[in-house]
């Protein structure tokens, strides 16, 4: 047996160098931050720190290499190699492979501090030690949430390692236990094999990392007491943050998208809540710097949002990893007994924000006065309050498990009695979050399309309010109007009870328009101060997408049972049951008048296994008009994973195919009636032969929803070759010539059947159509009438069970959300390195 | 007082009284017990699958149908509209969504819990 310890032991050693030279660097830094009036003092500590720091740089990159090496050498008695890689996973999917776990996921977090922590670092300036403080004291924490340090003889451990033997983990009693394990490791969940997540996870993790840096800007300005110089260099990386993170998060809705089968990018998970909450935070907290660089306004705003916005980073990280979701959400990880440490860590983060922000409130200054109604300064404070508002509710919701929890733990530690109900979430996440989160919504695309158009510092008596109501407001209303209405009157939802929808539409429009309209009559010239326009616009595009693709979106693969379910429960008939070769009438279109004016017709032609890992079928679409003429034909190929296990073949995954057009989608899966029948059960089915018996004179043809048999005549002498081979002397054999014809794509097979009279035998050849399951026979003649008897034994067609779904608008909603990321993006370029114009201070 | 302020209070309130209708929507995991004495209500429940009572799909109804086993030891025969998920006789936990109808409880969401050792995931059946 060959193992290979090294590694394992490096591994362990870098990690606990990367934890002890983490302290180290928090400690000095801090030190030097402490001595900052003593330049000699300080001086040795900022290089004993930045040794340290780039100490603790060199031990997780070589953890993180070590680990790739474990894994792309297939060493399976490591445990993380056994959990998360096979034999056969495809190199591209090594990444993915490496942060499906919990200690990968870590050090893919820890990893991006790094880097993000050497760039600070090696700028170097006045803001290097506080910063860097808080980089090195978080990177601390996380180090030591992979530690894999026992304490005493228990169970009690500080982190999960990555580099722990099976051996440490089981007893194993079988010597050649890593050639079973070879071949017994399941690898990579087939979902996360996705192109989507390779790129989703590093994306979405960069854009947490990247939240620690105005984070620590926060702290920093604070406790040196500078608090409006930390505006300035932090401004790029609140942006790039924001900009990041919101990427990520995109990319996960794509990923649901594309690779799942839920039929949606964005399903108010637990797992997405936790990323969508520190954004919005965020972007509240970037909308109060740019309030206070203008104004010297909402400074402990800005605190407040970006202290906050990591610490729910750090929050949605405790609810994802500890196993308190478990209930709750699709992706949360199962418990590994971090929680506590989670905890530790989450109660250090907020202590030190609350000690700094409660030590130093006094002293954070504030303009005399208020601001006018007429300010932009007023009204983006409102929108970051809208933004707070909205985090409260989604986090309120999906703490839910957490207050259970915490109530057990007190009934638990009181001793009174034991908990009877346990708390849970909404029934229905999806229109529980919609409900409240579409005034959100509302109040946000309201405030983005007139917002722009006032300006700073100006109060009442000065601004120029006509100005500001007709040529700023009044365009932009009046086309979103237009739009509204005509949107209204398109899809059909003029009954009054749409009303929130015509709302959304509105201010979605709004916030369009308004946007629109600012960026090419007022930045025409100056493309560098677009962004936040752009952004502006894209969000009042994204919900016009929301629109189409949430509240139009509807399955067309409603089938003619459709009605009877539709009385228990309208969600349930979106799938129906297509036998191969059988179309089916589905989805049924009509006029606003009633009259049916079309239907969308599905049919399944074939299937294909790749690689012993993927069936692919082919499933042709029709849309046919009021009188069945064919208007649109496509095809779409979902597929599905299995894997081979002792009881047969099992699926693993379901991947969806999709059309694009430009203005909507059809999605659609496939499960495969294999998926459903027991083995047993499905070789009963196979081999019950449905006979049937029909007498026929010549062009008769014998009628069926799949094929159609035609009888062409005989043929004298027969042709059939498989009769020729065995024909003997004496014999008497008449063929009978077929065609059979495929309904679904009008593909036709000329067969002959023979009748032999051998003796006083009557025998047959029979002859077979495999691609429709069919056996022909021709037994009997009947001379006199000159007909023939066919027997047809017909085998239960394969079937797959087909979801298809119709996404109007969904490439609005890519569109909003690239414009909004990409605004962001393109501020970063107005506000790096301070060429941006200095802030205008008022009121001191 | 300045605008400001009057703003927050009105903020609040507003806050508070939605915050109070978004906890309205919270609720308790029931028993089957629960679920017959009030059966016009959706309930949640987590159980676990009883494996020896017939787990079947019916391709032409679409209906899934199992039994599971609140943890109270009720059994309860459930249906689902969707196919089987897969692995479904493993499954180690069951959370189900939905309301009774007749004799059998009928499922709108579906959470299943694996416990396989080498995919410690959550798959979800929604429709």
């Amino acid at each position: 047996m060959n193992e290979h310890y090294w590694i394992g032991e490096t591994g362990r050693l870098l990690l606990a160098l990367a934890f002890v030279s983490a302290l180290c660097a928090t400690v000095s830094y801090a030190v030097s931050t402490a001595r900052r009036d003593q330049p000699l003092l300080q001086t040795g500590w900022l290089r004993l720190a930045r040794t340290a720091f780039i100490v603790h740089s060199l031990s997780v990159v070589g953890a993180v290499a070590l680990i790739f090496t474990m894994m792309l050498n297939r060493w399976f008695e490591y445990s993380y190699v056994a959990e998360h890689v096979n034999q056969n996973l495809e190199f591209r999917y090594l990444f993915s492979a490496f942060w499906e776990g919990q200690e990968g996921s870590f050090l893919l977090w820890m990893f991006w501090h790094v880097v993000l922590g050497l760039v600070l670092l090696f700028r170097k300036g006045d803001w290097e030690s506080p910063v860097m403080a808080v980089f090195a004291g978080v990177q601390m924490f996380l180090s030591s949430m992979v530690l894999g340090y026992y304490i005493g003889s228990g169970d009690a451990r500080i982190g999960s390692s990555p580099f722990v033997l099976l051996k440490e983990l089981n007893e194993i009693s079988v010597p050649d236990y890593i050639e079973i394990i070879r071949q017994r490791a399941r690898g990579l969940n087939p979902l996360l094999q996705n192109y989507w997540m390779t790129i989703h996870p590093p994306t979405l993790f960069l854009g947490f990392a990247s939240t620690l840096v105005p984070f620590a800007y926060a702290i920093a300005g604070l406790w040196t007491r500078r608090y409006r110089e930390w505006l300035q260099p932090s401004m790029p990386w609140a942006l790039f943050s924001g900009a990041i993170l919101g990427t990520g998060i995109v990319m996960g809705g794509a990923w649901a998208y594309e690779a799942l089968s839920f039929g949606g990018y964005w399903a108010w998970d637990p797992v997405e809540n936790a990323s969508l909450v520190p954004w919005l935070l965020l972007i509240a907290g970037i909308h109060c710097a740019l309030i206070a660089r203008n104004t010297g306004r909402s400074l402990l705003g800005v605190f407040g949002f970006y202290l906050a916005s990591f610490l729910l980073v750090v929050y949605s990280t405790f609810l994802t990893r500890s196993g308190v979701l478990g209930d709750t959400s699709v992706h949360a990880f199962t418990q590994m007994g971090l929680e506590w440490q989670l905890v530790l860590f989450l109660a250090a983060g907020i202590g030190l924000s609350l000690y700094f922000v409660f030590s130093r409130k006094k002293e954070i200054p504030s303009p005399e006065g208020e601001e006018s109604i007429y300010s932009r300064e007023f009204w983006m404070f409102m929108g970051s309050l809208v933004l707070l508002f909205s985090a409260i509710l989604i986090t309120f919701t999906t703490s839910v498990p957490v207050y259970d929890k915490i109530r057990q733990v007190l009934f638990d530690a009181t001793g009174w009695s034991a908990i009877e109900a346990r708390w849970s979430p909404p029934q229905d996440a999806v229109a529980h979050h919609n409900r409240f989160q579409i005034w959100i919504a509302l109040l946000i695309g309201a405030l983005s399309g007139f917002a722009q158009f006032l300006r700073y510092k100006v109060d009442a008596d000065r601004a120029n309010t006509r100005r500001f109501w007709q040529r700023g407001v009044l365009p932009a209303a009046l086309l979103s109007l237009v739009c509204t209405v005509a949107a209204v009157l398109l899809t059909g939802i003029w009954e009054p009870k749409y009303w929130q929808f015509w709302m959304l539409l509105f201010t979605g429009g709004f916030a369009f328009w308004g946007n629109a309209d600012y960026l090419f009559s007022f930045l025409r010239n100056n493309l560098r101060t677009a962004g936040a326009a752009l952004s502006h616009l894209g969000f009042g595009l994204l919900m016009w997408g929301v629109f189409f693709s949430g509240a139009l979106k509807e399955s067309i693969s409603t089938g003619f049972y459709a009605e009877k379910i539709d009385n228990v429960n309208r969600q349930n008939n979106e799938f129906v049951t297509l036998y191969k070769g059988l179309p089916l009438p589905m989805k049924e279109f009509y006029d606003a008048a009633g009259v049916k004016t079309g239907w969308y017709e599905a049919c399944y032609l074939s299937d294909k296994v790749e690689n012993n890992r993927t069936q692919t079928y082919e499933v042709r679409f029709q849309r046919k008009d009021a009188e069945g003429k064919v208007v649109e034909t496509f095809h779409l190929h979902p597929h599905i994973m299995f894997e081979m296990a002792a009881e047969g073949p099992k699926m693993t995954a379901k991947n969806p195919s999709t059309k694009h057009y430009l203005g909507r989608d059809i999605f659609c899966t496939a499960q495969p009636d294999w998926t459903w029948l027991g083995p047993f059960q499905q070789q009963q089915l196979r081999d019950s032969v449905a006979w049937s018996t029909h007498k026929l004179a010549k062009y008769d043809t014998i009628p069926n929803a799949r094929y159609r048999v035609v009888f062409e005549g005989f043929q004298l002498p027969t042709t059939n070759s498989d009769y020729l081979k065995s024909a003997e002397a004496g014999d008497i054999a008449v063929g009978a010539k077929l065609k059979v014809i495929a309904v679904a794509t009008d593909s036709v097979w000329r067969v002959e059947p023979v009748y032999v009279l051998r003796g006083d035998a009557q025998l047959n050849v029979p002859v077979f159509v495999p691609e429709l399951g069919l056996e022909l026979r021709f037994p009997k003649l009947y001379p006199q009438e000159d007909k023939a008897e066919f027997s047809i034994g017909e085998s239960p067609a394969p079937a797959i069970l087909l979801e298809a779904i119709h996404f109007p608008g969904i490439n609005l909603v890519w569109l909003g959300k690239i414009l909004l990321m990409g605004g962001l993006a393109l501020s970063i370029f107005r506000y790096v390195g301070g060429k941006a114009r200095s802030a205008t201070v008022s009121g001191r | 007082m300045k605008t400001i302020h009057i703003i927050a209070l009105v903020a609040i309130a507003v806050a508070v009284g939605i915050l109070v209708s978004v906890a309205g929507d919270f609720g308790t995991y029931s028993n089957f017990d629960d679920v017959l004495k009030a059966p016009d209500q959706t309930h949640q429940i987590v159980g676990t699958l009883v494996v020896d009572k017939p787990i079947a799909f019916d391709a032409q109804s679409g209906e899934f149908t199992f039994s599971m086993k609140d943890k109270n030891g009720i059994e309860k025969p459930v249906v689902f509209h969707g196919a089987k998920p897969q692995d479904f006789e493993r499954t180690e936990q069951i959370v189900l969504t939905g309301r009774l109808d007749g004799e059998r409880f009928l499922a709108e969401d579906m959470l299943l819990k694996c416990p396989s050792k080498y995919d410690q995931s959550f798959t979800a059946e929604k429709r």
